[in-house]
């Protein structure tokens, strides 16, 4: 309880932002990375790939190489069917999850 | 990266390469090339302000090296065979070495210590170290005595005390027979140590 409470949320759902994200449309490093730091669910591209690596060991991402609009050839990362199916598991159990903790930590109502 | 890269860019990718050593080398080489490709292309100004949004290097490596320390090693995915524990190592080695250096003397004199010493050197029981302590213990005692006994010789057959020793001649710290005592006084106390510390650490140096 002494770690910081908005680190210690981050933890756990950071993960599944990167699927959330990448359910959406495959994205390279940079661009995940720039997402998630102005979202404050990250504090730089280092702990971005290491999670990345994390996600494809278990076989939730994936990726390839492809030529970007402005030019360079850069490595893309997206779902694969296993992580689209564990994105969904999450959602089904977030909602009622935070409404759980909600009914714990939520301010009475005056 | 090629001729036209700006100076700065080089540079940020330098310090990144050097401060992520402490990095998980898989995840080291995808961030370095992640981070190479996005800076890939761009003149010195624009990589200027990406090189800001990115953030200092050594931040950057040590969330990389944070974010990968309670990770598994690619290879020891749970799909990889687990390691193979190793074979215990034979005690019959070091034991018979130990016994050896410490009643050798009394079954086959010289001989027995030194097959033990011998033994003892070629097993995994004991360090380096150890070891050449053991070979060197009795010769330093040897030599120690053959030097303390050469002194009180040679002050005994100083002038003032030669008329006694003319009656009585003097045998310095009990003669040359008691460094011939050395192999069955010191080798069992190596042997015994040997014994005791190899045991300690379940015959494993």
């Amino acid at each position: 309880m002494t770690a910081d409470v908005g680190t210690q949320l981050r933890k756990g759902v950071v993960e599944f932002c990167v699927l959330g994200l990448l359910a959406r449309e495959p994205m390279y490093g940079w661009q995940l990375s720039e997402k998630l730091v102005a979202a404050q669910l990250i504090a730089s591209i280092g702990t971005l790939y290491p999670m990345l690596s994390r996600l494809r060991t278990q076989g939730l991402v994936t990726s390839y190489d492809e030529a970007s609009a402005s030019g360079p050839v850069r490595k893309y990362y997206r779902l694969t069917p296993q992580g689209s199916s564990q994105l969904e598991t999450f959602r089904l159990q977030w909602e009622p999850f935070a409404a759980t903790v909600f009914t714990f930590v939520g301010k009475d109502p005056e | 990266m090629n001729d036209t890269t700006p100076q700065i860019t080089r540079d940020y990718l330098v310090q990144l390469e050097a401060s992520m050593s402490g990095v998980r080398p898989d995840v080291r080489a995808e961030m370095v090339a992640g981070i190479r490709e996005e800076l890939d292309g761009l003149d010195a100004a624009a990589a200027a302000a990406r090189i800001a949004d990115l953030g200092d290097p050594t931040f950057i490596a040590a969330e990389a090296a944070a974010a990968t320390e309670s990770d598994p090693r690619p290879s020891e995915s749970p799909t990889a065979a687990p390691p193979q524990p190793q074979p215990a190592p034979s005690r019959a080695l070091p034991i018979t070495a130990a016994l050896l250096i410490i009643v050798g003397t009394f079954v086959v004199p010289i001989i027995g210590p030194l097959v033990g010493l011998v033994l003892m050197s070629f097993s995994m029981a004991w360090s380096r170290r150890e070891k050449i302590v053991a070979w060197l213990a009795p010769l330093a005692v040897t030599l120690i005595l053959a030097t303390a006994n050469a002194i009180v010789i040679a002050m005994q057959s100083s002038p003032a005390t030669e008329a006694r020793n003319a009656v009585t001649p003097g045998l310095g710290l009990g003669g040359w027979h008691l460094i011939i005592l050395i192999p069955y006084l010191v080798l069992p106390i190596v042997g015994v140590v040997l014994f005791v510390r190899a045991s300690r650490r379940n015959w494993q140096a």
